[in-house]
């Protein structure tokens, strides 16, 4: 299906405009003018004091005004600097450094206010300027390895770095050695090509990338004059990024904000890297940022992203915009997740909606926990239970987890994840392994220990069927992407070819992580032989029978894909236990995966699930979890990571916590201080129903279900056991996955105009409707009542009773007509956005 | 150095989706879909003032057909052949007289070429690739006008997004909605893509999803299913409107729910299903079986043949835009008539490609200027970009076979005719080895000006997006020197 080469020159090119875009489309944003400045009590400088320890360190500080509401607007910008001494230099951007050690002070002023700020130097020596410390970041900075420039694959006119400075040995060796060395001059160090080539002096394609006389040019002159060395990188490394401020809240659009960026060494040193990082806003439509500084654009939360050297780290923005009339009105709080949610909305100034109704509750909960709608006569009970609202909801959760209708649910939606699909597993194949899904969701397997079967699963496919899973993922490189991503929810894709580019994850690591699984293998079992499946019928006479899966102590290592060397298994993060020579590398792994220790495990599980019921993760995407990309809600996210920890990995009581949850109960009707909210789940979201949800809703309101070709009679759309066959049209108009990927992404749930006719005129709805032995003709028939027709038909359809209003608008004639018009009724209310939606 | 591990096929990025930029979502955005379409309905979607340039070719068109060679033909092969270039340049293929003294294309397309008094190839089109230079990035540019701003780590774009720049057939769309019940713009016989992106620059973007092409994802040279657009027996048109005005009166009475999924725009696509279901105007216009079959052999019995004829079905029926886009998804394998031929070019191009591009080229040319449809309707072919002169050199960075060539987006060219198009004419001119244009260079984004421009819409006027920010069509001129 793909060409597999073309991936490999976008990713160069990508890392090259990632940051040159960045600014492309600031141009054409307006700008709010910048707001007046409130009254300022007092500065505060962040750091508070200074330490300048050799002849080159600079660093800043942040000058940040507190307004009388505690908050505070950067003044950075407009503050005057008055050293102690002229021994002490006060830079571009207010960098200071040192020509002579002591003790100096500078002082600060800006808004009327005054702060001193204590600056020692400690030495004032000459540092020597080493390769991996200082001239990387140059490289980087100057985005001479970018992936447009040098940092492409082929490099430019000659000369390659590796992506972004990710491998400075390799750099050092093509500077050094290519050319034979006639990069450097040593002699007569400002004819060397190094300098003359970014200072434009011989034609450079890439232009001038360094002013002349600029700090850049004269590092890099000094590190050649001193030899063009190589110090022991691993010192030279920064290990850590600390960015401040570290709480950042504009109260207004236009407001700006600066930030420093410390860089951490192995030494416990800290070097201002503010110039060199590069930092960027994953949210344009909030904020942009250029250089270090950020704009604010409208209400909202982004994050500033910041990257140095292999390091990255993200900065949460809050921009408050005009809030004013507000008063927070929190909901009453039925469980911790409420008390987390109301501590973001008092903090965003938001305010939560009102309770949803009884019905509304009943259906969404319905939905939710077993896909499907409850019946009317559920409808009815529910709501004639005189009990009190929150008791009876508690009640109505705890039967409706564990029921038979959530196991086959949930087992649909894991079958998804784990790609149970005919074209790699044959027919008995996704049978057998749907079923044991479904088994462990009717028994509440501990998820660990569910995770840990379909690793570690060995044997025939058929009697073992967790087995499957890595059926379908066949070979180390699948098992290690799709493995990350499901069970991790952090996505190794990127690292396959090249370190990460944002994020910390290695290309070293994606292959230490697949040895686990060098070793895993197939070959053909014995047991029943069937069709294999596929879209293409020109394969349908293949054959696929039982396979074993076992572990080949003999074979299977994992290759290094630039030098070769065998790759020894290996964790991305913490540490598993040795793998002992001749056990299954999978044991010491499926342990470290399902640890408690493991940050990620638990943690991407409570909020994969936590997005099923509010259509939107804590993080989210669920399945792409990095710094870049923060919860909006982190303390509500480690408290549920911790109970269900606590719980033992039990899915019920999560689901229990969550569904019970007052947050999960609020109505989809905004307030005007919540209706610009999308991520703070201060009201219900609609959901469009999913494609298996929305049939089987149809089959219960009209009581005629759809036949699936050769299977079963009376089967629910979420038991088909394929994501390939066996279902219909409509399932795959409307978005059911084919299970061919480990992305929530596969399914689709937008509304187009094709679902639009099929839904008015397709032969699904149409049939379900009209057909002569449902629910609809006995109803009619037996019932003279039309009111109470009425009142079926909206029981069934939209799981609540009619309004006065409605029973008195709709009337349904006489004699044949009945039947007619309660047909119509069914399929109007079938139509409408009340049933299309989880809401 | 980096190098990348693995077979044949395997990909380095699988579903790597909203991916960087896009984390935390659009957050509290101040206005909701709705409000926008709200917006747009009460700014009177007039075309602007017509350019002061002088009018060639001005509003000449009502309609228009892109036949999208997704993949990027190779230029040279087709229709700009080089025969005293070097042989690592003109490659395998002679040159051939066409019914135009003095214009030549390649012997692969003898039926075309017998057509090519009713068009104009230009063969100076050129752009330098901003940032990615992959098939996505220019799809997205040759349909939008804009470069794509959002790309994953996997250096693919992101996955088609609400706030995506709105593919130029959905501007139109809404600038200049059809005259009668029929769907404004249909998109057949299978999304834009390129490996796992699909659908990237195929969408109405910030404009909502209501002006989204109407997706005809079937396959034309095999039997069409229409039940959706054919009248159930047991529902007349009758009652059909009854059911309608009885979901309007339904919907009525909950006003919460219709306002929380304004986002959807479900009653545009319900008016515009109704529309389409009762006049019964669409599901003739798919009926390929109303044709002779005498035309249909002329189009050719394959997915892009029969597609041309029901592009043209649709345009007499009322539809203002349709893409047709080459049934082969860009892959790089030589079996499959994809235009991408880095492995192999000109076997598959002589055996597979070219047939069916000559037949359903220029059987629709000569079948629209024969019912005088081609007087009214914007015929544009082209792909994203050209092939390499030189054969078996990487010019992107992929792996190419001896014969095989890479993207060239420096020099290509493109067919346009109809609507004023000035017949049998060149219109700019490649180098020796069309490599890169000689004179008058067209970029792409000028092509979509031009189909604005010939459907009388002002290529400058300005869209509100869906932060309420003006926009432009498209920051590019007309080339009004096509037109006669």
């Amino acid at each position: 299906m793909r060409f597999p080469c073309l991936h490999r020159i976008w990713i160069f090119f990508l890392l090259g405009i990632a940051s040159a875009f960045a600014a492309a489309p600031a141009s054409d944003k307006v700008i709010p003018p910048r707001p007046a400045l409130p009254q300022i009590q007092s500065l505060k400088l962040l750091p508070a004091s200074l330490t300048l320890t050799d002849a080159r360190d600079a660093r800043r500080v942040l000058v940040l005004g507190q307004r009388p509401d505690g908050g505070t607007i950067d003044l950075t910008s407009d503050a005057t600097f008055q050293p102690s001494s002229t021994n002490l230099i006060v830079g571009p951007d207010h960098f200071l450094s040192g020509l002579q050690a002591g003790e100096f002070q500078v002082t600060v002023s800006a808004a009327g206010q005054s702060v001193k700020l204590p600056v020692q130097v400690t030495s004032v020596a000459s540092r020597p300027v080493g390769f991996v410390r200082d001239i990387e970041p140059v490289l980087s900075r100057a985005s001479c390895n970018q992936g447009t420039c040098h940092g492409s694959a082929k490099g430019k006119n000659g000369f390659k770095l590796s992506l972004r400075g990710y491998d400075p040995d390799y750099d050092y060796q093509a500077l050094i050695n290519d050319l034979s060395g006639r990069r450097f001059n040593r002699v007569k160090v400002d004819d060397s090509l190094m300098l003359q080539k970014p200072l434009g002096d011989v034609p450079h394609e890439g232009g001038q990338a360094l002013p002349p006389g600029s700090r850049y040019h004269q590092l890099l002159r000094q590190w050649i004059a001193e030899g063009a060395r190589y110090e022991d990188p691993l010192p030279a490394r920064a290990t850590n990024l600390t960015i401040l401020p570290e709480v950042v809240e504009l109260d207004l659009p236009g407001r700006q904000q600066q930030f420093l960026v410390l860089a951490t060494y192995p030494d416990g040193s800290t070097r201002d890297v503010t110039r060199e990082a590069i930092l960027s806003s994953n949210n344009e439509e909030i904020a942009l940022v250029k250089d270090h500084t950020l704009t604010a654009l409208r209400r909202g939360e982004m994050a500033v992203l910041v990257r140095y050297e292999g390091l990255y780290a993200a900065r949460e923005v809050v921009v408050m915009g005009d809030r004013s009339g507000f008063t927070f009105a929190p909901m009453p709080e039925n469980n911790a997740v409420d008390r987390f949610i109301n501590a973001k909305l008092a903090k965003m100034k938001i305010n939560p909606s009102d309770l949803c109704t009884d019905a509304e509750f009943i259906r969404r909960v319905y939905l939710d926990l077993t896909g499907q709608p409850p019946t009317a006569d559920a409808v009815r009970a529910f709501l004639s239970d005189a009990t009190e609202t929150r008791q009876k909801r508690d009640k109505l959760v705890e039967r409706l987890v564990g029921s038979p209708a959530y196991a086959a649910f949930w087992a649909n939606k894991f079958a998804d994840l784990l790609q149970c699909n005919s074209e790699n597993l044959g027919k008995k194949g996704v049978w057998v392994f749907r079923n044991w899904i479904e088994q462990q969701f009717a028994h509440n397997r501990p998820y660990d220990q569910f995770v840990r079967e379909l690793i570690l699963a060995k044997g025939s496919t058929f009697e073992n069927p967790a087995g499957n899973y890595l059926r379908v993922l066949r070979d180390p490189d699948k098992m290690t992407e799709d493995v990350s991503q499901t069970f991790l929810g952090v996505r190794f894709n990127c690292n396959k070819c090249h370190d990460h580019p944002f994020e910390r994850w290695t290309q070293n690591q994606y292959y230490e992580f697949g040895a686990f699984f060098a070793q895993v293998a197939f070959k053909r079992g014995t047991l029943g032989r069937d069709t294999l499946i596929r879209a293409n019928e020109t394969y349908a006479s293949e054959q696929v029978s039982e396979e074993i899966v076992y572990q080949n102590y003999q074979g299977g290592d994992v290759k290094h894909p630039k030098d070769g060397r065998v790759m020894s298994a290996r964790v991305p993060y913490g540490a598993a236990a040795e793998p002992v020579s001749g056990q299954d590398r999978r044991v010491a792994f499926a342990a470290w995966l399902t640890s408690a220790d493991n940050p990620y495990f638990a943690r991407s599980t409570v909020n994969r699930f936590w997005s099923y019921f509010f259509g939107r993760g804590i993080i989210d995407p669920v399945d792409d979890i990095r710094a870049g990309n923060p919860p909006s809600n982190p303390e509500l996210l480690d408290a549920l990571t911790r109970d269900f920890l606590a719980s033992g990995y039990n899915v019920r009581t999560l689901l229990t916590t969550i569904c019970q949850s007052r947050a999960y109960q609020l109505s989809i009707v905004p307030n005007r201080w919540n209706e610009d909210d999308l991520a703070n789940f201060s009201h219900a979201t609609p959901r469009r129903l999913s494609a298996e949800q929305l049939l089987d809703a149809v089959s219960l309101a009209t009581g005629h279900r759809a036949q699936f070709k050769d299977l079963p009679a009376g089967l629910r759309a979420v038991e088909l056991p394929d994501g390939m066959v066996g279902g219909n049209d409509f399932l795959a108009l409307f978005g059911r996955p084919k299970r061919q990927s480990a992305c929530e992404c596969e399914r689709s749930s937008n509304v187009t105009l094709s679902h639009a006719l099929n839904l008015i005129n397709g032969p699904t709805l149409g049939e379900c409707v009209t057909s002569p032995d449902n629910r609809l003709a006995k109803l009619v028939q037996s019932e003279a009542d039309d009111r109470k027709v009425i009142e079926e038909i909206y029981l069934s359809c939209l799981s609540r009773f009619p309004t006065e209003q409605e029973l008195t608008r709709l009337k349904l004639g006489t004699g044949d007509q009945r039947l007619e018009s309660a047909q119509d009724l069914t399929w109007a209310l079938l139509n409408s956005p009340a049933f299309l939606f989880n809401r | 150095m980096i190098s990348i591990p693995g077979k044949y096929g395997a990909t380095c990025d699988g579903f790597s989706r909203r991916e960087f930029l896009r984390l935390g979502g659009a957050g509290l955005v101040g206005l909701s879909l709705s409000d926008i379409l709200r917006i747009q309905a009460q700014q009177a979607p007039g075309t602007g003032p017509a350019p002061n340039q002088p009018k060639n070719g001005w509003g000449q068109a009502k309609s228009v057909i892109i036949l999208y060679l997704q993949g990027g033909p190779s230029h040279i092969d087709i229709w700009d052949p080089k025969p005293d270039a070097p042989s690592n340049v003109r490659g395998d293929f002679k040159p051939i007289r066409s019914k135009v003294t003095g214009i030549h294309l390649s012997e692969v397309m003898p039926k075309l070429a017998q057509q090519m008094d009713k068009a104009t190839l230009i063969r100076s089109m050129s752009y330098t690739p901003v940032g990615l230079f992959n098939h996505t990035a220019a799809i997205y540019q040759i349909m939008t006008g804009y470069t794509p701003d959002r790309v994953s780590p996997s250096g693919q774009l992101e996955p088609p997004a609400p706030n995506d720049f709105p593919h130029l057939g959905s501007q139109i769309a809404r600038l200049k909605p059809p005259e009668v019940p029929m769907l404004p713009f249909v998109m057949l016989p299978r999304a834009l893509q390129e490996s796992n992106v699909i659908g990237k620059g195929g969408t109405a973007g910030f404009l909502g999803a209501a002006y989204d092409p109407y997706y005809f994802y079937q396959d034309p040279a095999k039997e069409i299913n229409l039940a959706d657009l054919t009248l159930r027996k047991e529902v007349s048109k009758e009652r059909l409107s009854r059911r309608e005005s009885l979901l309007k009166t339904v919907n009525e009475a909950m006003p919460d729910m219709e306002k929380a999924v304004g986002k959807y725009a479900l009653d545009s696509y319900y008016q515009k299903a109704f529309d389409l279901v009762s006049s019964g105007r669409a599901r003739d216009a798919f009926d390929l079986a109303k044709e002779p079959d005498a035309i249909r052999d002329l189009y050719g019995r394959h997915t892009f043949g029969q597609g041309c004829l029901l592009a043209r079905r649709l345009i007499e029926a009322g539809t203002r835009v349709v893409q047709m886009n080459w049934p082969a998804v860009a892959n790089g394998d030589p079996t499959v008539d994809a235009w991408d031929t880095h492995a192999a070019n000109f076997g598959p191009l002589r055996n597979l490609h070219c047939p069916k591009l000559d037949s359903g080229l220029s059987a629709l040319i000569a079948d629209m200027d024969q019912r005088g449809l081609l007087k009214e309707t914007l015929v544009v072919a082209l792909g994203e970009f050209g092939r390499s002169p030189r054969l078996g050199v990487s010019t992107s960075g992929n792996t190419n076979s001896p014969d095989g060539r890479d993207h060239w987006p420096y020099c290509y060219t493109a067919f346009i005719a109809g609507a004023g198009v000035s017949r049998g004419a060149l219109y700019g001119k490649s180098d020796a080895t069309a490599s890169s244009p000689a004179e008058n260079p067209v970029h792409p984004t000028q092509i979509v000006a031009t189909i604005y421009h010939a459907l009388g819409i002002n290529p400058h006027t300005m869209v509100m997006n869906h932060l309420n920010q003006p926009r432009e069509l498209v920051q590019a001129d007309p080339v009004l020197g096509l037109f006669s």
